[in-house]
């Protein structure tokens, strides 16, 4: 999972300049409840890191007696699912709706790309797209005039609305819903509903506000396949969420606030690295003889901490190296022939959970 | 673009709800039973055809419509307006709007017709009721197109009114209670003002200590703020109506009382329209935040924080 990733964030693939350019440039496709991308260039990227997409200089945000957001500092890379978590209170809606021009900062400023926020919200706001922690729909319009009604209102020409609007169905799985009224919708509906209307003027940046709460465990799966399609098409998604399983699985960069104040940011490994989580390493074993042969030699190693064996031939530690340590310690246990059937090392939510629960330990109600 | 998007979203919603139905039924059997009692109760048989009683039971039928109708219009149009904005904050729908195309402008403008269809609709519907008055006579076609004038920009003017509270006041039921007591406001203050004028003005002869000021041969002048009533105004749109003052006069030019009611009107409209339009422009919300911190931290620390 750990190389996964990393592959994936050189991958920069180009992004579509406008909606129906899009539409050709990429045709969704759903196959048996799994999206998959039929045309979509990509390149490999060879030059330096690009300047970050959005950058979030020393903003503040107080409301009357109560500082929501406290000196914060942030840099979001272009083409990266972002997970801001925090616990409530932390300012995560806040800065998504200071993100999305609809809240100005009391001090401080946004800056996407060359543009700073406060300058040009109106502009800003057709980069994004939002979609709040709060479904915002119209009970007595049907799925497709909801989205034809947001379709308009970006002034997407009449002729391509019903177009749009039908993709966009299909690719949330909602086409059977077309005619549906609003409030028939259940749920889960509603809310692929409302990722579908934030992305009916084709944004570059999608701003989730909680996407997965009030979910099912299959609405949750299908969102989080829709959000890694989405960021796949050349989208940059930051989502806030207490679900840090889900986030962990899902982003890239993570943000982790308290209080209004960032407490760290970054590539999710290294955020969990710096903060002492490690990652969990499970080694299953051929041959259970030489089990402790191998707790020997993993406990002698610095790296590794909490050796324990859940069965017999199933080993479960903490690592907390780098790259190199982890083959290392591969290699000597290959080196002693002690058989081994997979050897996996996760980062996880599990151990994202962790070290959030330490840092934000007794501020959860701040 | 935008505008007819949302203007079909508005159609929409409020078309689909059945309460648009049944208000447009009830509306026209009130003003029918209204109407219908009128010509029962007024002095009209076969003997008299052609004479004065039939344009007169044409005149009462006429005023009783016009007065009935204005009064629904007063107390109808506000509930079309009145949560307009404010409906959609409570929705939460307003941020989803504010990040579109849909500029302020056309925001307010889009909510103002849609909500004015509404009544619009209403007085389309009442159009056959006041056919019947060209049977019995004593009312032209042109007083009927200027009482109608009247009733189109009263509900512009209401629509806003209850368009601006949506804006500044959260609560929509405030709104509306506010909306409704500035319509009641406008109703009676005209004829307050007149009340208050007639008793204490210098042509009472009780104004001035001693002597008495306005001449008997001098008629007063006209009275202007009276034409501010929507009633006053409705009323002085025909010859044979219960009020006919003369005409206002301002330099050379020379203004019937309604016309003054459609310019203030036009006026009051146009105020709050602007009005609205600055409250919801994103610049704004963005300048007085920042000048509220400035201050808030000034008087806090007195730290040159953002200078």
């Amino acid at each position: 999972m750990q190389l996964e990733r990393k592959n994936r964030k050189k991958i920069d693939l180009k992004p579509p300049s406008s909606w129906p350019i899009q539409r050709d440039f990429i045709h969704l496709k759903r196959n048996k409840g799994a999206l998959h991308m039929a045309q979509a260039t990509s390149t490999i990227q060879t030059e330096a890191p690009p300047r970050p997409l959005i950058r979030i200089q020393h903003i503040y945000k107080r409301y009357q007696q109560v500082n929501a957001l406290q000196d914060l500092n942030l840099a979001i890379p272009r083409g990266t699912i972002f997970g801001l978590i925090g616990p409530n209170g932390a300012g995560k809606t806040t800065l998504l709706r200071i993100l999305a021009a609809l809240l100005p900062p009391t001090l401080g400023e946004v800056w996407f790309e060359d543009q700073e926020v406060s300058h040009a919200p109106t502009r800003i706001q057709q980069k994004v797209g939002y979609m709040p922690d709060f479904f915002g729909v119209y009970p007595d319009l049907t799925a497709a005039e909801y989205l034809e009604f947001y379709a308009g209102i970006h002034r997407i020409p009449r002729k391509q609305r019903d177009t749009i609007v039908t993709d966009l169905l299909e690719l949330v799985d909602l086409s059977s819903k077309r005619d549906a009224l609003v409030e028939t919708l259940s749920r889960g509906m509603k809310q692929r509903l409302c990722l579908a209307r934030a992305l009916v003027h084709d944004p570059e940046i999608l701003l989730l506000d909680e996407p997965a709460s009030g979910l099912d465990p299959r609405s949750r799966v299908e969102l989080r396949e829709l959000v890694r399609t989405l960021q796949t098409i050349g989208k940059t998604i930051i989502i806030s969420s207490h679900i840090l399983l889900e986030l962990a699985e899902m982003c890239t960069d993570i943000a982790i606030l308290q209080n209004g104040q960032l407490i760290i940011a970054g590539n999710v490994d290294s955020v969990t690295h710096q903060l002492g989580g490690g990652q969990q390493l499970e080694i299953r074993l051929l041959d259970t003889t030489l089990l402790p042969e191998a707790l020997d030699l993993l406990q002698a190693q610095p790296e590794i901490q909490n050796v324990t064996h859940t069965t017999e031939a199933n080993i479960q530690a903490d690592f907390l190296g780098d790259n190199q340590a982890l083959h290392n310690i591969l290699s000597t246990l290959i080196k002693r022939n002690i058989p081994i059937i997979s050897f996996a090392p996760r980062t996880g939510g599990g151990r994202l959970e962790k070290v959030f629960m330490h840092i934000t330990e007794g501020n959860s109600e701040s | 673009m935008t505008f007819f998007a949302l203007l079909t979203k508005e159609l929409r919603l409020s078309l689909r709800r059945e309460r648009t139905v049944w208000l447009i039924v009830a509306y026209i059997l009130l003003l029918s039973f209204l109407g219908g009692l009128v010509v029962v109760e007024s002095d009209v048989s076969s003997t008299n055809v052609g004479t004065i009683s039939w344009s007169s039971t044409g005149i009462i039928l006429y005023t009783v419509l016009l007065l009935v109708q204005l009064f629904l219009i007063l107390f109808i149009t506000p509930a079309f307006t009145s949560t307009a904005i404010n409906g959609e904050k409570e929705r939460q729908t307003f941020d989803l709007l504010l990040c579109s195309h849909l500029s302020p402008s056309t925001l307010i403008i889009g909510k103002l017709i849609a909500g004015l269809l509404n009544t619009l609709l209403l007085i389309a519907a009442s159009i056959p009721l006041f056919s019947l008055v060209f049977f019995f006579g004593g009312v032209s076609p042109v007083e009927t197109l200027e009482a109608f004038t009247i009733y189109f920009f009263t509900a512009i003017t209401i629509s806003m009114v209850g368009l601006f509270f949506s804006i500044i006041i959260t609560r929509p039921a405030i709104s509306t209670a506010i909306t409704y007591m500035s319509v009641l406001l406008w109703l009676v203050l005209p004829l307050i003002i007149t009340i208050l004028v007639t008793v204490i003005g210098p042509h009472n002869g009780i104004s001035t200590v001693g002597t008495t000021t306005g001449t008997p041969n001098t008629p007063p002048p006209p009275q202007w703020y009276l034409s501010g009533s929507p009633i006053t105004g409705l009323l002085s749109t025909y010859s044979n109506s219960l009020w006919n003052p003369e005409n206002y006069t301002l330099g050379a030019m020379s203004f019937a009382p309604w016309e003054f009611y459609l310019g203030l009107c036009i006026i009051v409209t146009g105020l709050l329209f602007l009005s609205s339009l600055i409250l919801l422009q994103p610049a704004t919300m963005y300048r007085s935040t920042r000048k509220s911190f400035t201050t808030m931290k000034k008087a806090e620390t007195g730290a040159t924080l953002l200078t």
